[in-house]
């Protein structure tokens, strides 16, 4: 039997003031599936990630966005977290004075609580924190700081991963977690989302560079421009438009 | 004229022979001239710079018993402020009386500790040569007033060279009709001595209390204070902190106020850097919602070279709350490679809430370094966002921030038993907790 789709977003229009970002955007995400999607800059990709995350100060003027069937629009940021969307931030922010342990047990027990679970004694979750830990190799000191607090970069970036796999969501949206990667960063990134794909969740990776997609493979590319999906096609058409550079978009299809 | 002036004045005449007498004469004497200048001067006005942002209105138009008698008449129970089993000394004072089975202790290692009264009647002299004398340039209707009525107060001495001495001093409001409070203290810190003070200002009943609590402390040659105050009062009292510091050389004077609840919290802090080397530090976190005020006044003034001072004031205002924040800095011309900091940060938490912010540096030296910076914002959206879209909702991503904001402050203290106990009353006090104790018939002491 099909399985329900994770995402289903139909005819999306979204607005920033007067401006419109998103101008009638379509996109179905499967469970066990890698989406990436690219495009130019200024296209909208950061803001579609936004919009599906519940950030104040867009406004959707038309369409829908389906999570696991379930109309989000009309929810909280954290009632849509809660259903399973976690959004790996292009520029994380830096919380000084919350430590990042507090704000990850936090977090886990609100997880917890929406499923009617007990908050996670304090054994168990060092225990799970070791666990992601070394599952996407991030060092000591990253947390045993204030959330992002002097992180470089790549830490930042790191961060992300490392709390995307505490929280273990069902649609991960990354959005550009490759800018301003070495290598070394970038296969880290990239070994920690591998680890944490199965056949259940699904991961949306937006992007500008080719590379990242060497390590994490899509099933599935989409190329963004002036607020729409222009292309879709397989991870060669990640690889066509680093040949051929965006001025691809202006041929004919 | 106000209500209150004429009800205190009416008093003051009324009651002349019986405010002089059993005092020593200096104190008959600064009394006396201070119940003049209050009759000429009244209660300060909103033209007054100092006090164009706090309404007192409100207060001066109503009856305050002038003065109550002590109300204890059997010794009760003394409690510690905040930390119970901490090994400290524990002293109580109840509308502005002290109170305990020894009105005044003298310790083995010489320390004098009791009622400001009773020492005055054992140890005059030594009193003669410091009472009143680093108000006397300040004077202000509310210190005179202070000295005019005041029946009783705290008094500690510690002899040069004791370490390590750390109090617990609990003031308590708990007049049984609305009252005025005047209490007065002196602390003398011989050289070489180390103090530590933790104070909890508190009110155990609705009623409206107006009270003065006037300090005066005096850190000698390397000495070393540090003075902690948690001030939890009620929604209908005004309470009116000013003290007065004078700090020699090598000494290290340190104050962090933790100002949560009262419907006027007004603290203002006096330091005189008079010797080379000294230290100041004067920390403090405010608190206000619904229609509470928190004034801080702070003047350090840098008479002596090499000495160092910083202010750090942080406040979160929400509904209608309101903050007030003068910080002075004077450096003499002698005063050559000071350091003098200030800074106060505030978070505003609605349309509402109010905060004046004002530095003042005046500066006569040429090889100094000085700053001051203000800051006045909102909570940060980014973060919330980032917050809440980890799952937690909108309300405690905010008290997740307010309290990382408050931090700081918390991070200041130096005595380990108190970080927690303080952990605790902010959070309290950020989740709205701690007004609960308002309606509460259980009437809690701040340590619950």
């Amino acid at each position: 039997m099909k399985k329900q789709p994770i995402l289903e977003i139909k005819d999306l229009h979204a607005k920033i003031g007067d401006k419109e970002i998103i101008k009638g955007l379509n996109l179905t995400v499967n469970p066990g599936e890698v989406h990436a999607i690219m495009g130019p800059n200024g296209t909208g990709k950061s803001t579609l990630a936004n919009v599906i995350a519940g950030k104040d100060g867009y406004e959707v003027t038309k369409g829908e966005i389906l999570f696991n069937g379930k109309n989000i629009l009309e929810l909280d940021p954290e009632e849509r977290a809660l259903e399973g969307l976690f959004l790996g931030f292009q520029y994380p922010v830096e919380i000084p004075g919350v430590s990042m342990m507090n704000f990850m047990k936090a977090a886990v027990d609100a997880q917890r609580k929406h499923k009617g679970l007990d908050p996670i004694k304090p054994g168990e979750f060092l225990k799970m924190v070791r666990e992601k830990q070394e599952m996407v190799n991030m060092p000591d000191k990253i947390k045993n700081r204030s959330v992002n607090e002097g992180f470089s970069g790549g830490e930042k970036k790191r961060n992300e991963i490392f709390q995307m796999a505490m929280l273990n969501p069902k649609l991960a949206i990354l959005d550009e977690t490759d800018s301003g990667l070495d290598i070394d960063a970038l296969r880290s990134v990239a070994e920690g989302v591998n680890k944490l794909r199965n056949n259940d969740n699904a991961f949306i990776v937006i992007t500008h560079y080719q590379r990242l997609l060497d390590h994490i493979v899509p099933d599935i590319v989409h190329i963004m421009n002036d607020g729409k999906i222009v292309k879709t096609g397989d991870k060669e058409l990640a690889k066509e438009l680093e040949a051929k550079g965006y001025e691809m978009l202006k041929e004919k299809n | 004229m106000s209500k209150l002036q004429d009800t205190i004045i009416q008093y003051l005449e009324q009651n002349q022979d019986k405010l002089l007498q059993g005092w020593p004469d200096f104190v008959q004497k600064e009394r006396n001239e201070a119940i003049l200048r209050f009759k000429n001067k009244g209660f300060p006005s909103i033209k007054d710079e100092k006090w164009r942002k706090t309404k007192l209105k409100d207060f001066l138009n109503r009856y305050f018993h002038p003065v109550i008698a002590s109300l204890v008449k059997q010794p009760e129970p003394i409690t510690e402020c905040l930390i119970p089993n901490l090994e400290t000394k524990n002293v109580n004072l109840i509308n502005g009386y002290f109170v305990g089975k020894d009105l005044l202790e003298e310790l083995p290692n010489g320390v004098i500790m009791g009622s400001l009264k009773e020492a005055l009647k054992k140890y005059p002299e030594l009193i003669a040569e410091y009472f009143n004398r680093l108000v006397r340039p300040q004077n202000n209707p509310l210190n005179d007033l202070n000295t005019a009525l005041f029946e009783d107060g705290f008094f500690l001495f510690v002899p040069e060279n004791v370490k390590n001495f750390k109090i617990q001093i609990t003031h308590r409001l708990d007049a049984p009709v609305d009252a005025l409070i005047n209490t007065r203290n002196l602390i003398i810190a011989e050289a070489g001595s180390e103090i530590t003070l933790v104070q909890c200002d508190d009110s155990n009943n609705h009623r409206a209390h107006f009270a003065t609590y006037l300090s005066e402390v005096f850190a000698k040659a390397d000495a070393k204070i540090n003075w902690y105050k948690y001030q939890n009062i009620n929604n209908n009292s005004a309470l009116f902190s000013n003290s007065y510091y004078e700090v020699a050389d090598k000494a290290q004077f340190y104050t962090n106020f933790f100002e949560l609840n009262g419907q006027l919290l007004r603290n203002e802090q006096y330091a005189d850097i008079i010797g080379p080397d000294a230290k100041v530090d004067l920390y403090g976190l405010y608190l206000t919602d619904k229609k509470q005020q928190a004034d801080n006044v702070i003047f350090v003034a840098h008479s002596s070279e090499k000495s160092y001072s910083n202010q750090k004031f942080k406040g979160i205002l929400d509904d209608s709350g309101k903050g007030f924040f003068n910080g002075q800095i004077l450096v003499k011309k002698d005063a050559q490679q000071t350091n003098a900091y200030q800074k106060n940060d505030n978070i505003l938490l609605t349309d509402k809430a109010r905060i004046s912010s004002q530095p003042f540096l005046e500066i006569y030296a040429d090889d100094v370094s000085c700053s001051h910076g203000s800051t006045t914002g909102q909570i940060d959206e980014e973060a919330l966002f980032y917050i809440r879209q980890r799952g937690i909702g909108k309300r405690d991503a905010q008290l997740l921030q307010l309290y990382a904001f408050a931090g700081e402050i918390i991070d200041a203290i130096e005595l380990t038993e108190l970080i927690e106990p303080t952990k605790d009353l902010v959070k309290k006090r950020l989740n709205g907790e701690l007004d609960d104790c308002e309606d509460c018939i259980l009437q809690c002491a701040v340590k619950s």
